[in-house]
């Protein structure tokens, strides 16, 4: 078993051990479900064919918008699922289609407190069962749009400063609000640098005057990482992902010390549900299997090999016998022909 | 070893005085002005390792983790777009992106404008702005030959005194952006190493700001 396999194995035990159940689903979706919400798809471009019985089909690009289709809302219950999926995506850096390998879990209904919680423990345990070397950190995007909101700004530069709050650009931050109200501009740009261990972040919001109220969420959080012992994991950074569309309240990032990008993505979207129809709370996270990959092979060295070295001139079941006899034995064997000046088959 | 912070350098001039601004900062390496033929030059004591790289290579050399942080002119960010932290303006290798065209040149905006230039991305969201149908004719290099030619109508590119320009009869038109040298981060890298990247990147904010 390779270790991206060993990971989902390991992560399926761990949302069972929650009482999630597995989510399987078909490649395919109709088209109309990614159309109307493309803007809240990670990347563009969808690959579409048309069925045998004339529907326009897609490979679906995103697992979340699927599960909240098919999730029904019941009155003060939670459903709980968690998948293992493909999706199918254009690929930043190559620009071309990519088969992306999704693991993660969605937690829909009447959600409370401990619901989200849960997720947001499960998603560092997610991470911590990848390395050790891991961090989770959390933003909560409704405190840099409302501040963004109160300087002002018309809705291009609104945009425009959200865009630099998430590439913590804050010295072109400065000059973009530099005419509106002294204070309000030095607190956002504060603000939008705030991130690190999560109890001084939120130390600091208090400063700022933010509302216990606005921040109970992040309080109870930073609660139960220190309480569970899984508080050095765990940061905040306001900056991280304030200009979505997709998220509408916390939003998670986990990383993996050796890994450039995010191994895990996610957070609460109930106004993506609503946006379907579905008057539900919605949470959950997403981990790229793929970067995993990448990085299981630098961490892990290749496996011993035993050469099995035969001539043209013997038997090719005798070879076979022993290559046989010595995978039987745990071994991995690899059969190498002899030739005149060097071996074949390598 | 104890963690050492992975720094990548545009090649050229404008890298040798971002350097000095790092070492003046408290981050130098003599090594790297040697002219020894080494690649990555370390000073453990300082916990820090430079690598020098072509200019337009240094965001993926970041974003993809190959470095933890990296200094590049904003007309790259402008032109790629990496996945980075931009946390400083270095205030050097100051220079703005531009349009400029012939002295004689007057725009018929019942035809789609040839525009030549390095930076396909920059130009087309320039004139995707305005509404302006364009024809970009990608070039590498020696962009202000292409209007005297009858390649292009205009260009894209990055003005500094504007000599060039002059001494070949174009004008500049328009200032799409002013460009400087950035400092940048990878995302997963500021994680691991805020203290380490928030402390050099506060100095060399003091240090750009000071000269």
């Amino acid at each position: 078993m390779d270790t991206v396999e060993k990971t989902n194995e390991a992560l399926k035990q761990l949302y069972e051990s929650f009482a999630y159940k597995q989510y399987k689903m078909s490649k395919f979706e109709e088209y109309d479900l990614y159309a109307g919400n493309k803007d809240l798809l990670a990347s563009e471009g969808i690959i579409t064919f048309t069925d045998t019985n004339g529907k326009l089909m897609a490979l679906k690009p995103d697992v979340t918008l699927s599960i909240v289709r098919s999730t029904k809302e019941q009155a003060g219950t939670v459903s709980k699922v968690f998948y293992s999926e493909n999706v199918y995506r254009i690929s930043e850096s190559s620009k071309t289609y990519k088969e992306i390998m999704q693991t993660g879990l969605e937690c829909l209904g009447d959600l409370d407190d401990y619901s989200v919680l849960e997720v947001v423990l499960l998603a560092a345990k997610s991470l911590l069962k990848i390395s050790d070397k891991a961090i989770l950190s959390i933003s909560l995007p409704s405190l840099i749009s409302s501040a963004v909101e109160s300087l002002g700004l018309g809705q291009e530069d609104s945009k425009k400063a959200l865009a630099l709050i998430e590439s913590k650009n804050i010295h072109e931050l400065a000059a973009l609000t530099e005419g509106c109200d002294k204070k309000a501009a030095a607190d956002l740009c504060v603000l939008a640098k705030l991130s690190g261990n999560a109890s001084d972040v939120l130390e600091q919001l208090k400063e700022l005057g933010i509302g216990e109220a606005d921040t109970r969420i992040l309080s109870l959080i930073c609660e139960s990482f220190y309480k569970t012992g899984l508080g050095d994991i765990l940061r905040f950074d306001l900056s991280a992902e304030c200009g979505t569309a997709y998220y509408s309240g916390i939003v998670l990032k986990g990383y993996i010390e050796g890994i450039p990008s995010p191994v895990l993505s996610g957070g609460r979207y109930d106004a993506l549900a609503r946006r379907m129809g579905k008057k539900y709370g919605a949470i959950g996270f997403a981990l790229y299997m793929d970067l995993l990959e990448a990085f299981s092979k630098v961490s892990e060295p290749a496996a011993a090999e035993s050469v099995l070295l035969y001539t043209e001139a013997g038997s090719a079941v005798d070879v076979l016998l022993k290559a046989n006899e010595l995978s039987e034995q745990g071994k991995r064997v690899r059969a190498v022909r002899a030739v005149k000046g060097g071996v074949s088959n390598v | 070893m104890s963690e050492v912070l992975k720094v990548a350098l545009p090649k050229g001039r404008l890298g040798e005085k971002v350097y000095s601004m790092f070492a003046a900062c408290g981050y130098e390496c003599p090594e790297l002005l040697s002219g020894s033929r080494k690649l990555i030059f370390t000073n453990e004591e300082k916990r820090v390792s430079y690598f020098w790289v072509k200019p337009s290579d240094v965001s993926v050399y970041v974003e993809r983790g190959a470095a933890d942080i990296g200094v590049c002119g904003k007309d790259i960010l402008f032109e790629y777009e990496p996945d980075v932290y931009e946390l400083a303006d270095l205030k050097t290798g100051i220079c703005r992106m531009a349009v400029a065209a012939p002295e004689s040149f007057t725009d018929d905006l019942s035809r789609t404008l040839k525009v030549a230039t390095k930076f396909g991305h920059i130009a087309s969201e320039y004139y995707s702005d305005l509404g302006r149908d364009i024809d970009i004719i990608h070039l590498n290099g020696s962009i202000e030959l292409a209007p005297l030619l009858g390649l292009s109508d205009v260009i894209v590119d990055i003005v500094e005194t504007g000599t060039t320009l002059r001494e070949n009869g174009l004008k500049e038109r328009e200032t799409i952006a002013p460009v400087s040298a950035r400092l940048i981060s990878n995302k997963a890298s500021y994680m691991f190493k805020k203290d380490m990247i928030d402390e050099l990147a506060a100095k060399l904010g003091k240090e750009a700001s000071g000269r």
